[in-house]
């Protein structure tokens, strides 16, 4: 009759749990340690990137299974078990016969036995864990700085690389670029990343700059293309604006023109936009060509055409953010944004005919910086317009007038030197050129100045012998 | 681990069984403690020796009473006891015993064996190391095979047989140190030291001339052999007698368990004989402690008389003053009993002795 099995399964559980412990610690601070130690040498050597080494974690966990199974192997068996229970019971050798024999009458006689307090020191190795996890991090942390130059095996492009993952990933959720060309440019990024060599940074520096024109072109074609739709939507907001203003003071058949207007713009704004074109719908752009809006849904269609200028900038704003494309353009995309309130309104009020309807609407066809050039308008068009040339000016009769000069101009003309050229008319001093030398250096011509010029004293007798002459 | 060639393991005595038994060697251990004051664990030890069969070396300074209390220990156990005094002229026939011619009427001259004082229950050996080593080898065959051959003619000496012989550390002049051969046939090697100066007191103080007085109530043949029969019931567990095993393996240089003092002092080790000795010896100790079975602590009680006198050291014990009692004791301090094979820094408590293991 086998007794106190359960203490002995118990004993054997608290001892498997310690014994696990202990092996675990010391599998655990040897993979700690020889991790730690490749990792420095990787680093070192290779210069392999810290998140590659990080895989060395799940090294823990075979690690840890092996300490178990160690552990496992190393429980004693049932005998030993029964026997140090018997010794710590101190039952002189009943437990242990009761386990291979029967003891008969003895087996009331063998009292309760408490369970042996089991200990694990963990000494130097409970010391030395934690010391190699600082070796791990520490070997982790090394700065990359520090770290002696790996002879043109890899080349840290990490963070460049990461920008233009990241700058991608936008131009793909924006949809400026096709899906097509973004995977190859997704593929192109990959192999510059794995092929990133010290030993040809150039090669790589140039990839990486190429990558960088292809996402700036496409981001600033795109830029280009929102600053075109905002201004479509602004032309189309303003006029639809005016005309929910002046609908009432304007001529029916004026205001079918403009309606008409109207609907040419927003085609044009929808075309551009398809986000435009889902935010109007298909029943106010229908309503529209045919001229029949209501005020309410010309205050529908200028709402519209607000968002969609509003998602067009806010989708410049991301680009700028990301540095895909200059600052500037969220200028030019506020601006093509704006949207002139009033005086459009005023003007078709005013219109009497077509011609007059024409010239107020001129002003939206020509907006500054685009439509035809040299249109004029409101605000004069575009100034890059060609130069048209009439009849060239007729010769006959186009001559100057000749003016002759007195002696002292023609000397003077002869020492003249050339100051520079002029397109200008030639103009001449009012007054004559002052004395540079002599007795009458600074003196005016015709200003008196002999009268009131400081005569030095070696000069006085000359001045009054000339004073002096006897007179012709 | 079991074979064919295992006995049939034997019932454990019943708890009344045992109780009588305790009781009768009780009887025995009271007597002896009357016959000698002071001396209880040595009588214990005695008296385990007796009950295991084997044979003791008692090892003390003159007039510590040994031989009072062997011869008292034969008068109650009520066998026969004889006396040897061992000096370098003692012949094996001493001992043995001899054939004479004799005449017989009628039939001539024969030669007759005359037994020697070794045909007895128990044998008194005294002073056995001033034999010479002739004389200490007749002593063998009595020993080991409980027998006397001589003239191709074998003899079974009575039963029960014990030796008990004495010797005296000192005065070690012309004396003969007894073989391995021979030690390794006593069962214990126990060491009679000095009494208290209360025992002292009372020795004087109860004994005329330290006549030690008649024991009273010596045992009956049948109680002596329910006392042996009882101990052939006895019982010793798997994980006691590896225990055992695993000691006597220690105490031998460069085997697995052993310590460093073993390692570094001792040239061999103790033989199996010693293991069987420890292994009987811890179950009289077990009965002595009115316990059916053997415990650890019966294997730690008997190893060092069981175990020092088997140990043969090296010069660098000798220098370093390190003797046997200190490498056995060594030895039980550094083994767990139970053999649970944990490692070093795992320790399990045990019961009354703290530590671990």
């Amino acid at each position: 009759m086998v007794r106190c099995e359960r203490e002995i399964i118990g004993f054997r559980a608290r001892l498997g749990t310690i014994l696990a412990i202990r092996y675990c610690l010391r599998i655990l601070l040897a993979w700690t340690m020889i991790w730690a130690f490749f990792v420095v040498l990787l680093r070192v050597s290779a210069g392999v990137e810290r998140q590659v080494l990080l895989w060395g974690l799940l090294g823990y966990v075979p690690a840890a299974a092996a300490g178990i199974a160690l552990a496992a192997r190393k429980v004693p068996s049932t005998g030993a078990l029964r026997a140090a229970l018997d010794r710590h019971g101190e039952l002189g050798g009943l437990l242990m016969a009761s386990g291979e024999r029967e003891i008969g009458s003895w087996s009331g006689q063998i009292p309760p036995v408490s369970m042996p307090a089991v200990r694990l020191r963990l000494g130097r190795h409970g010391m030395l864990l934690p010391a190699g996890l600082v070796f791990l991090a520490a070997s982790f942390l090394i700065p990359d700085r520090y770290l002696p130059s790996v002879g043109g095996e890899s080349l840290q492009v990490g963070k460049p690389m990461a920008e233009l993952a990241e700058k991608l990933k936008l131009l793909k959720q924006e949809q400026l670029m096709p899906a097509e060309k973004a995977q190859v440019l997704e593929k192109n990024l990959e192999r510059v990343r794995q092929e990133a060599s010290g030993k040809e940074p150039a090669k790589t520096m140039e990839a990486i700059d190429h990558l960088e024109q292809s996402f700036g072109k496409a981001a600033a074609e795109a830029a280009q293309s929102a600053v075109q739709h905002a201004q479509a939507a602004s032309r189309a907001q303003e006029l639809a604006q005016a005309l929910e203003k002046a609908q009432g003071q304007m001529d029916p058949k004026l205001l079918g023109e403009a309606m008409k207007d109207l609907a040419h713009l927003a085609d044009q704004a929808a075309a551009e936009s398809k986000a435009l074109a889902e935010g109007l719908g298909q029943d106010l752009l229908n309503d529209c060509r045919q001229g029949n809006l209501t005020a309410e849904q010309l205050k529908e269609l200028a709402e519209a055409l607000a968002k969609c200028k509003e998602c067009e900038r806010l989708r410049i704003e991301k680009l700028v953010q990301a540095r895909l494309v200059d600052a500037a353009e969220l200028g030019r995309i506020l601006a093509a944004c704006e949207c002139p309130d009033g005086d459009l309104a005023l003007l078709l009020g005013q219109c009497k005919d077509g011609g007059d309807l024409a010239a107020a609407l001129d002003g939206l066809a020509a907006p500054d910086g685009d439509g035809l050039p040299g249109r004029g308008g409101r605000n004069r068009g575009r100034g890059d317009a060609a130069m048209t040339w009439s009849k060239g000016t007729e010769k006959e009769n186009a001559a100057f007038k000749e003016k002759a000069l007195p002696p002292a101009a023609v000397a003077s003309l002869k020492q003249s030197r050339l100051a520079g050229v002029s397109s200008a008319a030639p103009t001449t001093a009012k007054s004559g050129g002052g004395s540079s030398g002599g007795a009458l250096a600074n003196a005016q011509a015709g200003g008196g100045a002999a009268r009131t010029q400081v005569i030095l004293p070696e000069h006085e007798k000359a001045v009054r012998r000339y004073f002096d002459r006897q007179k012709p | 681990m079991s074979n064919s060639l295992a006995q049939p393991s034997p019932t454990l005595l019943e708890p009344e069984e045992l109780a009588a038994t305790v009781a009768l060697a009780g009887r025995v251990l009271e007597q002896m403690d009357q016959v000698l004051l002071g001396r209880n664990p040595l009588h214990r030890l005695v008296l385990a020796g007796i009950l295991s069969r084997g044979h003791i070396l008692l090892e003390g300074l003159p007039g510590v009473g040994k031989t009072a209390m062997i011869k008292a220990l034969g008068q109650i156990l009520g066998i026969q006891f004889r006396r040897v005094q061992f000096t370098p002229d003692l012949m094996p026939s001493d001992i043995l015993g001899t054939h004479i011619l004799q005449e017989k009427p009628g039939a001539g001259r024969e030669m007759t064996f005359q037994p020697g004082p070794v045909f007895t229950n128990i044998l008194l050996a005294d002073e056995i190391n001033r034999a010479s080593p002739k004389t200490q080898s007749a002593l063998l065959e009595a020993m080991q095979e409980r027998s006397v051959t001589l003239l191709g003619n074998t003899r079974r000496l009575p039963d029960p047989f014990f030796v008990l012989a004495s010797q005296n550390p000192i005065e070690l002049e012309g004396t003969y140190p007894l073989p391995e051969a021979q030690l390794d046939r006593f069962l214990f090697k126990v060491m009679v030291g000095d009494v208290s100066a209360d025992v002292l007191e009372d020795i004087i103080s109860t004994r005329r001339r330290g006549e030690p007085p008649v024991p009273a109530a010596p045992l009956s043949a049948e109680e002596l052999t329910r006392l042996f029969g009882a101990m052939e019931r006895m019982y010793l567990p798997r994980a006691v007698s590896r225990y055992i095993a695993r000691l006597v393996a220690a105490s031998h240089p460069r085997a697995r368990e052993a310590t460093e003092e073993v390692n570094t002092y001792v040239t061999y080790g103790a033989s199996p004989r010693a293991a069987i000795a420890m292994g009987e010896a811890s179950r009289a100790h077990a009965l002595l402690a009115g316990r059916p079975t053997v415990g650890f602590e019966d294997v730690r009680a008997v190893a060092p008389p069981v175990m020092i006198h088997r140990l043969i050291l090296n010069y660098k014990a000798r220098f370093d003053q390190i003797g046997e009692p200190a490498i056995v004791q060594g030895l039980l301090n550094s083994l767990d009993e139970a053999g649970l094979g944990l490692p070093a820094d795992v320790e399990v408590e045990k019961a009354g002795r703290g530590g671990g293991v």
